[in-house]
This record gives C-alpha cells, sequence and structure tokens, in this order.
C-alpha cells in the first residue's frame, strides 16, 4: 500500500538553483528506503518537504490519500515522525520524561494516560532509567534515543531519519541502528525513510534512492545498485567494506558471489 | 559551571521542597511585606525583625539549605553596606540626636547606626527569602507557579502560554549554551584571543568573537528547534492537554496558613496604637513563639545604648 | 622538539561534588614529525589530553613539555601559555564555532594579529592559507556564513594554518563528512605531514589509524594504554580498549585462521589486501 507519493517535485530556495529538481519515488507500508547523496545532493530539504516545513514551487506530494498542502498538514504530521540531525536542537523538555510528553500534550493526549505511554516508550529504546535526567547530562546517542521514543508514542506510520546519527560517536551510531533494527520487528508495518551519507545502513535497507544535484540518479535494491557501483564513487560515498573487497578483489580477477558479510567472502575465498 | 549560589536549586527532600510552587510564591511574597512593614520605634522593628529572622533562619534550616552557601550570597551586599552606612553616618535621620561616637569633629548619631542596621537587616532577610524559594524550588516548576498567576491575563489575549513555554526552553537550553560558551572560548583561545589580560581594544574584540559565533549558532539552533516543533504537532494556540499538574497537599496548607498568620500580626502590630514605648508591654501571642533569649537581647542592648548617651544639646 | 607528558593527572572541578578525574597518571611521548592518532572510546580522556598540549587546560598534577614550554601549576609556566597557542594549533570538531569575522580572509588573518604580525602581512598569510586548504580567491571577501559546511570547517583549518604552529592536532576531523570528503581532508593532513608538520590526530574511526599513522595512542578511562606503531597496536586484541578492530585487520585475521597465507606486513590498504589474497591463492 503506498502511503506517500511523490510526483515531480521542485524545490529552490532562492529561484535560482533548484535543489530537488522533478523527484518522483513512493514509500509504501512496510518498507525501509535509504536515501543516500554527498552533502549537498538536497537530502535534507527532502525530508523538510515531505513533512511539510518547506513548500515545493512545483510537483505534489501525496500522503495517507491527503494531498499535503496547509490544510492537511496537521492531519498528515500527526502520521510522519521526523528524527533530526541534531540531537540537542530537537529536545524541548527539561528532562526525558517532559521532552516525551511534549508530542503527548500536542497530540491532546489524556493526562491521566501520559505517564503510561511515556514509560513504554522509553523502555522500547532502552531510556527508563533516565526518564528524569536533564539533556545536558545524556549522550549524543541517548538523546536521539529520546527523540525516536518521543516520534514512536505518537504512533506514526511513517518515520523520517533525516541523518540522525551523523553528528553522533561510533556508539551513539550503534544505538541508533539497533533502535531502527528494534522498531522494524516490533512494527513490521511502519515504513521508514532514513536520509543518510552511511552506506553500511543504507545496505541493510530494502531500496536505496540516490539523490545527485536534487535529481534521482539511481534507485532499487541494494544488490542492484552493485552491478553499477561507479554510481557510488560519483557521488562521493564509500561502499561498505565487504561489497569494495568484492570489488578489489574482481579487478585481480578473483570473483566471490556472496557478499553478506565479510566472514562469508573469506570463507569463500578458502575453499 | 559557576552559577550564582544565590538562583541555584539544590535536591533535597524535604517538606519545603516538596510544597506546591504556587504556594511557595504566595509565601515568599507574604514574607517579604512583612519583612518590610515598618515600625515606629526602632526595638519595634528590631524585635519584629529578629522575629522573622529567627523563623527564616530556621525554614532554612528546614529546607537544608547551607549556611556557606547563604553567606556566599550576604557577600553580593557588602559593598552596598559600605555605601548605605557612609550615607546614613554622615546624613543622618531628622531625629537624630543620641549621639554615638565621633570620628574626628563628626558625631555619630545611634539613629544613623540603627537605621543602616534597619536597611541591611531587611535586605538580609529579603536575601535569605528568594534564597529559600530557589534553592527549593526547581526553576521549571517556578514558571509553572508563575504561568499559574498569569491566568487572568489570557482573558486579554496575553500570551501566557507561550511565556511559560519560552521561558521553560530557555531554561532548558542555559547549561546547553554554557557549554558553547566554553567550547568557542577554548576554539578562540587556541587562535590566540587572550580573555583576560590586555588592553581594552582586544578584550572587547575577544567578547566580539565569543559572542558573534554564539548569536549565530544560538539562531540556527532556534530554528531547527522550531522545525522540530512544529513536525511533532505544537501549536501555541492550538487546544493541548498539560502533563504537569500542580497539586496542593496537606503540607502545603500548613505553610499558606503560618505565612498568613505572619503577615497578620506583623501588619496587626504596625497599626496597633502604642503609648509605651517599652518591650516588656509586648506579651504578643506571635512574639511569644520566638526564642526569648535573641528578643531580650536586642531590645537589652537597644536599651543599654539609649541610657548611657544622653541627649546632647 | 617533542611533545612530552610527563605523569600528567587532571581533574574536572575538584572541589565539587561532580568532581571527574579525566586523566589519571599519563605519560607519553609524541615524536617530532610523526602522524601521531590517539584513539579511544568517548571519555576516556582524548579531549583533555590534547587541551594540555596548548595550555588550555593546565595540570592538576604533572608536567607537560611542548618543546620550550612547560605547562604545569605554576605562575611562571601560565605567563607563557599565550605563546604556546603559536607552536601547537588545535582545530576543534566544529568549525562554526571560530568563524566570526566580516570576510574570510580577516577571519584567517585574525590569528596571526593577535601573536602581534600586522594587518597586510597577516592578510598575506591567510590568503596562502586559504590557497593551501583549496578555498578559491573569489571567496576571500565573503561573509565566512554564506559559505557551506564544508568549507568553513576548511576557513576554520587555514585559520589556525595560518599561526605557522609546529604541531598541528585534529578533534575528530572527519565527523559528519561524507566519505570522500573525509578522504580529502585527511589526504591534505598527509601532505602536511610529509612537509614537516608533526600531527596528531583524535579519531574514533580506527581505519583511519590503520591507514595514515605513524604512531598510536590507545586512552581508555583516563589512562594510556598503550604507545606504540599501528602495526604493533593490530597484533593486539583492540577490542579490550573499547575499540573495533579495523575491517582490513580483522580480514587478515579471519584469512589467517583459515590457512590462506597472506603476509600482512605488505597490506596497508584495501587494494593491497586483495593483491596478497590474489597472490597467495596462486
Amino acid at each position: 500500500m503506498k502511503l506517500i507519493e511523490v510526483k515531480n517535485l521542485t524545490f529552490s530556495y532562492d529561484k535560482k538553483v533548484n535543489v530537488i529538481d522533478g523527484v518522483s519515488f513512493c514509500v509504501e507500508s512496510g518498507k525501509y528506503i535509504s536515501i543516500i547523496g554527498h552533502n549537498g545532493s538536497g537530502k535534507s530539504t527532502f525530508a523538510k518537504l515531505l513533512i511539510g516545513l518547506l513548500e515545493a514551487q512545483k510537483g505534489e506530494i501525496k500522503a495517507f490519500g491527503l494531498d499535503l498542502n496547509s490544510e492537511n498538514v496537521a492531519e498528515i504530521r500527526r502520521k510522519i515522525g521526523i528524527v533530526f540531525q541534531n540531537p540537542d536542537n530537537q529536545f524541548v523538555g527539561t528532562t526525558v520524561r517532559d521532552d516525551i510528553a511534549f508530542g503527548l500534550e500536542n497530540r491532546c493526549v489524556p493526562q491521566e494516560k501520559m505517564d503510561g505511554i511515556i514509560n513504554e516508550f522509553a523502555k522500547k529504546v532502552h531510556m527508563e532509567e533516565f526518564l528524569d535526567k536533564a539533556p545536558e547530562n545524556l549522550s549524543g546517542g541517548q538523546k536521539q534515543r529520546v527523540a525516536i521514543a518521543g516520534v514512536l508514542a505518537l504512533s506514526p506510520e511513517v518515520v523520517i531519519f533525516d541523518e540522525a546519527s551523523s553528528m553522533l560517536d561510533p556508539r551513539g551510531k550503534r544505538e541508533v541502528r539497533e533502535c531502527i533494527e528494534e522498531m522494524r520487528k516490533e512494527n513490521p508495518n511502519l515504513s521508514i525513510l532514513s536520509i543518510t551519507h552511511d552506506l553500511e545502513e543504507a545496505f541493510s535497507s530494502d531500496e536505496i534512492i540516490v539523490l545527485q544535484e536534487g535529481k534521482v540518479v539511481a534507485q532499487g535494491k541494494p544488490e542492484n545498485l552493485l552491478e553499477k557501483p561507479e554510481i557510488f564513487a560519483e557521488n562521493h560515498l564509500d561502499l561498505p567494506f565487504k561489497n569494495k573487497l568484492v570489488e578489489e578483489l574482481k579487478k585481480q580477477g578473483i570473483n566471490v558471489s556472496s557478499t553478506e558479510s565479510i566472514e562469508r567472502i573469506v570463507e569463500e575465498l578458502c575453499q | 559551571m559557576n552559577a550564582s549560589v544565590l538562583g541555584r536549586y539544590v535536591e533535597h527532600n524535604t517538606f519545603i521542597h516538596k510544597m506546591d510552587p504556587r504556594n511557595k510564591i504566595f509565601c515568599l511574597v507574604a514574607l517579604m511585606v512583612a519583612v518590610f512593614i515598618g515600625y515606629k520605634t526602632y526595638e519595634m522593628t528590631f524585635i519584629i525583625g529578629g522575629s522573622l529572622a529567627i523563623l527564616i533562619v530556621s525554614l532554612l534550616l528546614i529546607a537544608k539549605v547551607r549556611i556557606l552557601d547563604v553567606f556566599k550570597s550576604l557577600r553580593v551586599l557588602w559593598f552596598f553596606v559600605l555605601l548605605l552606612m557612609i550615607i546614613n553616618v554622615f546624613a543622618p535621620p531628622a531625629n537624630a540626636i543620641h549621639i554615638a561616637f565621633h570620628i574626628g569633629k563628626k558625631a555619630i548619631y545611634w539613629e544613623a547606626i540603627f537605621q543602616s542596621l534597619k536597611i541591611i537587616l531587611r535586605l538580609v532577610l529579603m536575601i535569605m527569602l528568594t534564597m529559600l524559594l530557589t534553592a527549593t524550588t526547581k526553576p521549571l516548576d517556578l514558571t509553572y507557579g508563575l504561568e499559574w498567576y498569569m491566568t487572568p491575563f489570557k482573558l486579554i489575549k496575553f500570551p501566557v502560554h507561550e511565556i511559560a513555554m519560552t521561558i521553560s526552553i530557555a531554561l532548558r537550553f542555559i547549561p546547553t549554551l554554557l557549554d558553547e560558551t566554553e567550547r568557542i572560548m577554548k576554539a578562540q583561545s587556541s587562535r590566540g584571543v587572550d580573555f583576560k589580560h590586555g588592553k581594552i581594544s582586544s578584550r572587547l574584540k575577544a567578547i566580539v568573537s565569543l559572542i558573534i559565533p554564539l548569536f549565530i549558532s544560538s539562531f540556527q539552533r532556534s530554528e531547527e528547534l522550531a522545525d522540530s516543533m512544529e513536525a511533532r504537532g505544537y501549536d501555541p494556540k492550538g487546544k493541548r492537554t498539560r502533563y504537569r499538574i500542580l497539586r496542593f497537599s496537606f503540607g502545603d496548607f500548613i505553610g499558606f496558613f503560618l505565612c498568613l498568620v505572619v503577615l497578620t500580626a506583623t501588619i496587626f502590630i504596625k497599626s496597633f496604637k502604642w503609648t509605651v514605648l517599652t518591650p516588656h508591654f509586648i506579651p504578643w501571642f506571635i512574639i511569644a513563639l520566638f526564642l526569648i533569649l535573641i528578643y531580650m537581647i536586642l531590645t537589652g542592648l537597644i536599651r543599654a545604648v539609649l541610657r548611657r548617651h544622653p541627649k546632647e544639646k | 622538539m617533542p611533545v612530552r607528558f610527563d605523569d600528567v593527572f587532571y581533574t574536572y572541578q575538584p572541589k565539587s561534588p561532580f568532581k571527574s578525574e579525566a586523566l589519571r597518571g599519563v605519560s607519553l611521548e609524541i615524536k617530532d614529525g610523526s602522524f601521531t592518532c590517539i584513539v579511544g572510546h568517548t571519555g576516556s580522556g582524548k579531549s583533555t589530553l590534547i587541551q594540555q598540549m596548548n595550555g588550555l587546560l593546565i595540570p592538576s598534577s604533572g608536567t607537560v613539555f611542548v618543546n620550550d614550554f612547560t605547562v604545569q601549576k605554576s605562575r611562571k609556566s601560565l605567563k607563557n601559555l599565550h605563546n604556546l597557542r603559536k607552536e601547537v594549533g588545535i582545530v576543534f570538531q566544529f568549525a562554526r564555532y571560530q568563524l566570526f569575522e566580516e570576510t574570510i580572509e580577516a577571519d584567517v588573518a585574525f590569528g596571526p594579529m593577535n601573536f602581534g604580525v600586522k594587518k597586510e602581512e597577516a592578510l598575506q598569510i591567510a590568503h596562502e592559507c586559504l590557497q593551501t586548504v583549496g578555498i578559491d580567491e573569489s571567496l576571500y571577501k565573503r561573509s565566512p556564513f554564506e559559505i557551506s559546511g564544508g568549507q568553513r570547517r576548511r576557513v576554520a583549518i587555514a585559520g589556525i594554518l595560518a599561526l605557522r604552529p609546529k604541531i598541528l592536532v585534529l578533534d575528530e576531523p572527519t565527523a559528519g563528512l561524507d566519505p570522500r570528503g573525509a578522504q580529502e581532508i585527511l589526504k591534505f593532513f598527509k601532505e602536511l605531514n610529509d612537509k614537516g608538520t608533526t600531527i596528531v590526530l583524535v579519531t574514533h574511526d580506527i581505519n583511519i589509524v590503520f591507514e595514515y599513522a605513524t604512531d598510536v595512542i590507545v586512552m581508555n578511562e583516563g589512562k594510556l594504554e598503550l604507545q606504540c606503531s599501528p602495526d604493533a597496536l593490530f597484533k593486539e586484541d583492540v577490542e579490550k580498549y573499547s575499540l573495533e578492530t579495523p575491517l582490513i585487520q580483522k580480514t587478515v585475521n579471519l584469512c589467517l585462521e583459515k590457512g590462506l597465507k597472506i603476509d600482512p606486513s605488505k597490506i596497508h590498504n584495501i587494494t593491497e589486501l586483495a593483491q596478497e589474497i590474489a597472490r597467495a591463492k596462486k
């Protein structure tokens, strides 16, 4: 089922250069889609367009059967959650508890139900011990997990991650990745849109869309995109290590078929 | 980070900490008024003042406020105290007739000294009361309390909620901004900026190198925050529910009653018609609550002084 | 003229209940002309360590020697710290913290001018440094807030290079960069290193260590765990220091385990790894 449909979207900040140029694609229920591209390819602008923070000059966005316009935007935002890049600049509450409650307050959730929901979702992101902590005492990864809890607590159908782990240290990145995996397991119908330049992450998604100068230059399953590895180099992106290794081995005349993990590759090499 | 001790919340689980912030604001105001009520005679002022001091110090002890912190906050006053003493001593009140001692040719009057002491006492009590409030109340709770008091203004479309939200976000970001200031200072120090020494022009430049990045980053921060809040469905003018609700408890009624009694007592004492200005005609039931020892020492001191230095013409 | 740490301890907020010991008895030496990577988990003391090098922080006890400078808790040493910042240039993690002047060239010239260089000369140095980091001349008179994040990062580096430091310290210079951006900037530092600048690079990315470092310092919970060459490091089980094994190393270990006779000393990057595997299979 198509949750979000984007047709021929075009957007420009200064009316001169199109940051998003004729992009069309759709988000289906339960799919994990990665949008990748070099810095400045228009990725983050795209996220803001989807959630109605920016208005496109041309093209249309349809979400959950509604056209995205000023009348419907509030209704559409109820079903889309977004986690932004900077862990501090989306943390509104004075404590973890208050921040998760912020979204609930906006949605007029009855006060009696709030504590239950807050505890439930804090547990899902493993932050239940930190409920009364203030953001200055939390790491980046912890703050992002709180943001995720806040988003999930509103039961969205689509969650957008706008470079949510690019400002985090390796541990924080891992925490966010694990959160996403758990989210998918628990709610297979949830669609996830991840904007990133981390290809290790992109390669674990169902579909990859490559943005270059605001245009979609490649789209498809990760395996399919590997058939044209030049695309990644062109876009300043590095293939995940295991895929790079396979490429390099190919250059040496060795063909390896499995690319699941380094272990599998080595196993195959040593047969 | 060393925020002034005067404003800092210290986490404890005392009776006063648990009181509703709206009630605490009322009690603060009630006790402040009681402190500033003036009496006709110095004896009365010091008796009431002393009694209030004992009450307030007891409250500070209950709230587990450290005496050290109290002194640190009072340190702020020393300059003002000096100024006050100089003014009062060299421009004594009109009815000053009892001379204490002489500095050279200038006569120093007891009235002048008492006047200064009166003002100092009030200031000290005011600071202690404020400390009592801020040390026992989280800044956010204070905001909620003030928001409640501003409710009537909603009727004239005053943006009460928006102001409260702005304050609470500002409070949440203070530590973050302080961290950022430190980071910017380090980055600029690494470029040779000296924030502590040097001539005025270079120190001014140093401050500019700190303020501009801080401002720019704050603007960007607020934009990102607004985006995030909007995406989460925030509508200041729309309907929303509240997570944190303030509730009165039994302890609040005790505190409320106590402060109300103190306030009424002090007003009553002021309006009472005293004919004889001697302390032992005051079997006032409120006064009797406080330590008689302090009361006697204070009044005894004043009386002894007045008797030893008779009027001079 | 190296950097030497002599039993350095550092405690944050020693008099408050929030005190934390960030450095515990650290003794190390950073060799002249080396490309030293400092690695360790978050909170291991890496940032605290580098701030001792230019006197932003003074050891609670112990001494830091940098060229002719001594950094320790004494009045005499504190007076000289200003000039130390010319010798050791630190580029912190987020560029925007530094830029504030009206034009890019003025911002880069700001550093030298703080050390008494006259405006014209400072601007000339600024132009040189901006060229070195690859900022086009057309941007020199623009405001630093008009350019992209990646360009601002380079302007910030130029600002520190303008001080002509002998030792360049970088705190996570590749954080948030796309892979090509990261490669470019690391290559740039390598070039500087080849020309004689000592580079100290703090990073989480163990793969950078593998590819660029001549020396590695491993920090763990405020202590110096290890100081050695990358080859020696990867013979150890780095995971006990809360570090991840570089993927190349992981592959090499797996290959050796399975009996593939590759020679680790010939492998410094992924191309060489593939070559070695190809050779061993024949």
